[in-house]
């Protein structure tokens, strides 16, 4: 009876799973489907590398792409290094996860060379890659990434630099505790200090009585603590914090902002303040003057944004989208949601207008940055 | 048998005429004269209620949340829509965090609804949070074998928080 339970099992054709695990539309059958589909171990190898040739890379899930990183077999492998190398792949950044985990020597070569990828998810990804190949060559690379733009990279750096014995990177984890960064009315500094509070405390068994969610008053004794702690370790701890890691504060007030975020290409923020400034990025700024024609030019065109109408969204569904900031009344804003291949034709100009003042500003990288992640969403007729 | 002829006789006695003098009949009572069901209180519920439970399938659901069935209900949360249209959805997982997205953890049963809009227009897809009001369903639903919520909201009306 047992006997026959197991051949029937083994004959019962994986693809529907595989196919649920994949459908975007009922997310919550997904984990399901990779249970079964981790179930069968092994033997899912085969049918998994049929149903990714027959439907193509990009109608795999993220999550299903995460679980690749279980299938350690040659060729889930090798397709994961192709996925991981094609821009157009929806999940790169999964993608090298997946592999990271797979601890493949082969892969060390490109995971070195992903600690410089565009995605900031790749690059944590293969820091962890690094880390679980007990690469230790490259560490100084990894050390530097403790200066990423990116939080998260930094706090991988970090971990993997601890999980090889080196603690100089823990003063960066201490700092982030103190990030207050926000995004209008979202305290994006809160994902920061709740990470990197997980993982410190798990080295101290304390939490020192640190609640990252709590109001930025409640936070400060147990703040104190922390630094109390690293100042134990390293007196001039202040001093190893890179500049691209130090907490600054804020204050300015914003007018307008312009939020971008794709899986795929990667995010851009910018944001005008009141002092008239042209400011890039979310957790680290930088900040550069408008001219008054150049303020005027940028008003004119977001006054045709202001036309469109905003009760609906445009483009289509997914984590990939614009998302404009617009100011209607004292400290209230609108939002303009545009999913990919959604932007209406009356913003184009505006698009057009800030990439030439982002290269004006802060060179043809930046602009081309920008160039590349809003084309996506260029409407489509 | 023996107790309903007291009721009968008092209905006898009700629908007879008038037969002395005496004050004139009171007029019958102002108002609509067919018979309407009051209208459903709305019980505003926390995610806490709904996600707070010990959960494990093909189990009785703990009573605080059977309780809810078939109740009208008003509950915050943030749309979850995969790929496809974004605009009139009827149909859309309602999930308690904002963060379940690419990079987000794959939600517990517990912490989503599945909501119909079974009156009116559907919803737009907004990133902020709306409020949904309508009658939730509380119970397994499966599909083939695999589970799709425990949570239904029919909903009626929604809006943006």
């Amino acid at each position: 009876m047992i006997l026959a339970l197991a051949l029937m099992l083994q004959a019962e054709d994986l693809s529907p799973h595989i196919a649920r695990a994949n459908d975007a539309d009922k997310p919550q059958h997904q984990m399901q489907a990779i249970d079964r589909i981790r179930k069968r171990g092994a033997e899912a190898v085969e049918p998994v590398l049929a149903w990714v040739e027959k439907n193509g890379r990009n109608k795999m899930g993220i999550l299903f792409t995460q679980f690749l990183g279980e299938l350690k077999d040659e060729r889930i492998n090798a397709m994961l290094v192709e996925a991981v190398r094609d821009r157009d792949f929806f999940w790169r950044p999964a993608a090298a996860g997946a592999l990271a985990e797979h601890r493949a020597k082969k892969n060390l070569e490109l995971l070195r060379k992903l600690l410089s990828d565009y995605l900031w998810g790749v690059r944590a990804s293969a820091v962890r890659g690094l880390e679980l190949l007990g690469d230790r060559e490259s560490m100084p690379a990894i050390r530097a990434l403790l200066n990423d733009e990116i939080y998260d990279v930094r706090a991988q750096a970090a971990r993997t630099m601890h999980a090889f014995g080196d603690e100089t990177g823990l003063p960066v984890l201490v700092e982030s505790l103190s990030s207050a960064i926000t995004w209008f009315e979202i305290d994006y500094g809160q994902i920061a200090r709740e990470d990197a509070w997980n993982f410190l405390k798990k080295l101290t068994n304390d939490d020192f009585g640190f609640k990252p969610w709590e109001p930025i008053a409640d936070r400060q004794p147990g703040l104190k603590r922390w630094q109390d702690w690293i100042a134990k370790k390293f007196p001039k701890w202040r001093e190893m914090v890179p500049e691209n890691a130090r907490c600054t504060a804020d204050a300015a007030e914003y007018v307008f902002g312009f939020e971008l975020r794709s899986c795929q290409r990667g995010d851009f923020f910018f944001r005008i303040d009141a002092q008239n400034n042209l400011v890039l990025g979310y957790f680290n700024l930088v900040r550069a003057p408008l001219t008054r024609d150049e303020r005027a030019a940028f008003d004119r065109e977001l006054a045709e944004i202001m036309k469109v109408d905003r009760e609906v969204p445009y483009g289509m569904g997914g984590c990939d989208f614009e998302q404009y900031y617009l100011k209607v009344g004292e400290k209230r804003f609108q939002k303009l949601w545009v999913g990919k291949g959604g932007r209406p034709h009356e913003i184009d100009p505006f698009i057009k207008l800030v990439h030439g003042l982002v290269k004006a500003k802060f060179g043809e990288a930046e602009a081309g940055d920008f160039k590349e992640r809003t084309q996506f969403f260029r409407g489509v007729d | 048998m023996r107790k309903l002829v007291p009721l009968l006789l008092l209905l006898a006695a009700c629908d007879r005429p008038s037969t002395g003098g005496g004050n004139p009949p009171a007029p019958p009572p102002a108002g609509p004269t067919t018979t309407q069901p009051p209208p459903q209180t709305v019980q505003k519920v926390a995610w806490a209620t709904l996600s707070e439970i010990k959960y494990e399938q093909r189990k009785p659901l703990p009573e605080q949340v059977v309780a809810l069935d078939g109740k009208r209900i008003e509950i915050a949360g943030f749309i979850y829509k995969g790929s496809g249209n974004v605009r009139d959805i009827k149909e859309f997982i309602l999930m308690r965090d904002a963060g379940t997205c690419c990079y987000g953890p794959q939600a517990q049963y517990p912490h989503f609804i599945m909501v119909r809009v079974v009156d009116g227009k559907g919803v737009n897809f907004t990133r902020d949070p709306i409020v949904v009001v309508g009658t939730l369903r509380v119970g397994e639903k499966w599909d083939g074998d695999y589970l799709d919520w425990i949570y239904e909201l029919e909903a009626v009306e929604y809006r943006r928080l």
